[in-house]
């Protein structure tokens, strides 16, 4: 069965409780898994994350328009943006997973958020009239995900985007990906 | 037998997907100090009082945050 999502536009009162829960978890796994000490973190994946849910909450308080991000049915946010609309396409200032999206194997851990997030992200910039075009700024890490969805690099150095016609390859992938998961379930 | 094959490189694309899903990460960067200095203000022992107030929203039952 594929895991569904809501979209979710703004930073509610809502989006902002859930962006408590985010932060108290990273407390929670910062203990449970590095022992309290941060240079245990320094440089590895969570410590990336931890930064980006700080800035992605920093922003979402002081422009809640900016917000966007994809819950569970039972209303858990799983993944989150900070976007800008530009002259020609959307671009993400921050793209971000829950903390246990990054830290896996927990109760809440959702496969399907990030990629839908994007996806919803596609269709805003759709609506928007710049045909899908998203652009943003990838950690190298994060290169290989954002490759496998139709990012290229463009000049500038870490930027990537997703042109109009990956934006479309892509669309119609998840929809036939639905479509053959429901099916197969 | 056309269509099969083509559900299951959908299929396995997805697959493949995912498990780069956790590193999903974009933003512009920054330096190795700030984040440790971000990574740090998680571990004060306020950083609670300071981030409800910023959030603006009520103070939760510490049992249910950290359950």
């Amino acid at each position: 069965m594929v895991n569904q999502f809501l979209a979710v536009t703004g930073a509610s009162v809502s989006v902002r409780k859930q962006l408590q829960t985010w932060n108290a978890k990273i407390i929670d796994y910062l203990r449970e898994y590095f022992n309290s000490d941060f240079q245990q973190v320094r440089g590895t994946l969570f410590g990336d994350a931890i930064a980006k849910i700080a800035y992605l909450t920093e922003t979402a308080i002081a422009q809640p328009d900016s917000f966007r991000g994809v819950v569970d049915l039972q209303g858990r946010l799983q993944a989150a943006a900070i976007v800008e609309v530009e002259t020609d396409c959307l671009r993400v200032d921050i793209f971000t997973n829950a903390p246990w999206n990054v830290i896996l194997n927990q109760p809440e851990t959702m496969k399907g958020a990030a990629t839908s997030l994007v996806e919803s992200l596609v269709n805003e910039s759709k609506s928007k009239g710049f045909s899908g075009r998203i652009k943003l700024y990838s950690l190298v890490r994060a290169t290989q995900f954002y490759t496998k969805i139709g990012f290229v690099e463009t000049d500038v150095p870490g930027e990537m985007e997703l042109t109009n016609v990956a934006a479309e390859i892509f669309l119609n992938r998840q929809l036939r990906f639905r479509k053959t998961g429901n099916e197969t379930s | 037998m056309n269509e099969q094959l083509d559900q299951q490189k959908i299929i396995k694309y997805q697959e493949e997907l995912y498990e780069l899903e956790s590193t999903a990460l974009a933003g512009s960067p920054i330096t190795e100090a700030e984040q440790l200095a971000i990574i740090k203000s998680y571990l004060d022992d306020d950083f609670f009082n300071k981030l409800y107030a910023k959030l603006g929203v009520e103070l939760p039952d510490p049992s249910v945050i950290h359950s």
